[in-house]
């Protein structure tokens, strides 16, 4: 019997694939310029900030005590210059677990389509798969919480958060997506029960 | 108490294999022989009708109740 081929399908699995080499790729690079000239190296991050309208008409310069942090009010950027090394640390650890957290997420992604490109979508590998990106993506939001909880904590230390009106948010979509995710793991998980039910009637 | 299936003996009048009888069925062999052996949680009525019809034979002919005990 033929079996018609999901066109969408096979786009977003090629476009999986592709994402997913392009990630890694990227992120071994960018690995190797943060860690260049460990420690007082010129760099940009960006920090999700809320700026005070005043601050829109020029671009703040703060000197701090090892350092000095630059806003570009446009970008909604901070360029940290420092002689501490601990901000960069912080955000290469980030840097290296986000991105092993979304490698890891496109991976599951890439098996999960594969199973379903061979109509195999009630499967319980796509039910442990699902179930895994749920946990990284809770694992994500709990990164953020952390890394952004020590970022201000260590900028506060100057009053940054005074001058450039900086603010700490704490947003659950993060958790809820998570949660959303491991719903349709569970929805899977029954679909598979069925199946099995079902195969095992001739 | 416990239903059997004698599917092989009515295959066995009618001189059927159960390659020819799965053809003609449109089941797989290896669903085949798990009714044949009993190992199955279920029949569909459509596959009873099918099989039926091609035996020449009755549900009552392929499926018995035995009592265990």
């Amino acid at each position: 019997m033929g079996v018609k081929r999901n066109w969408l399908l096979v786009i977003t699995k090629v476009v999986i694939d592709i994402a997913l080499c392009i990630v890694v790729i990227n992120s071994v690079k960018t690995f190797f310029v943060f860690t260049k000239g460990f420690h007082g190296i010129d760099y940009s991050i960006s920090i999700p900030v809320r700026m005070a309208n005043t601050l829109e008409r020029y671009y703040p310069t703060h000197e701090v005590k090892d350092g000095r942090i630059t806003m570009n009010a446009h970008f909604g950027t901070a360029r940290v210059l420092t002689y501490n090394p601990f901000p960069q640390f912080l955000m290469i650890v980030g840097f290296v677990l986000n991105q092993l957290l979304v490698i890891a997420i496109l991976y599951n992604l890439r098996k999960i389509f594969r199973m379903f490109y061979h109509h195999q979508p009630f499967d319980y590998k796509n039910v442990t798969s699902i179930k895994i990106i749920a946990l990284y993506l809770s694992l994500i939001w709990i990164k953020d919480i952390i890394f952004n909880l020590i970022t201000y904590s260590y900028y506060l230390k100057y009053e940054l958060a005074y001058k450039f009106g900086w603010r700490w948010d704490f947003k659950i979509r993060g958790i809820v997506i998570a949660a959303i995710v491991y719903i349709v793991a569970e929805i899977f998980k029954y679909g598979f029960e069925l199946k099995r039910e079902n195969e095992e009637f001739v | 108490m416990g239903i059997i299936v004698n599917l092989d003996v009515q295959m066995a009048k009618n001189k059927m294999s159960l390659k020819e009888l799965a053809e003609r069925v449109d089941i797989s062999m290896t669903n085949l022989s798990l009714l044949k052996t009993g190992k199955v949680k279920g029949v569909r009525f459509d596959t009873l009708e099918a099989i039926c019809r091609e035996l020449n034979c009755k549900p009552g002919d392929i499926l018995d109740i035995t009592d265990d005990g």
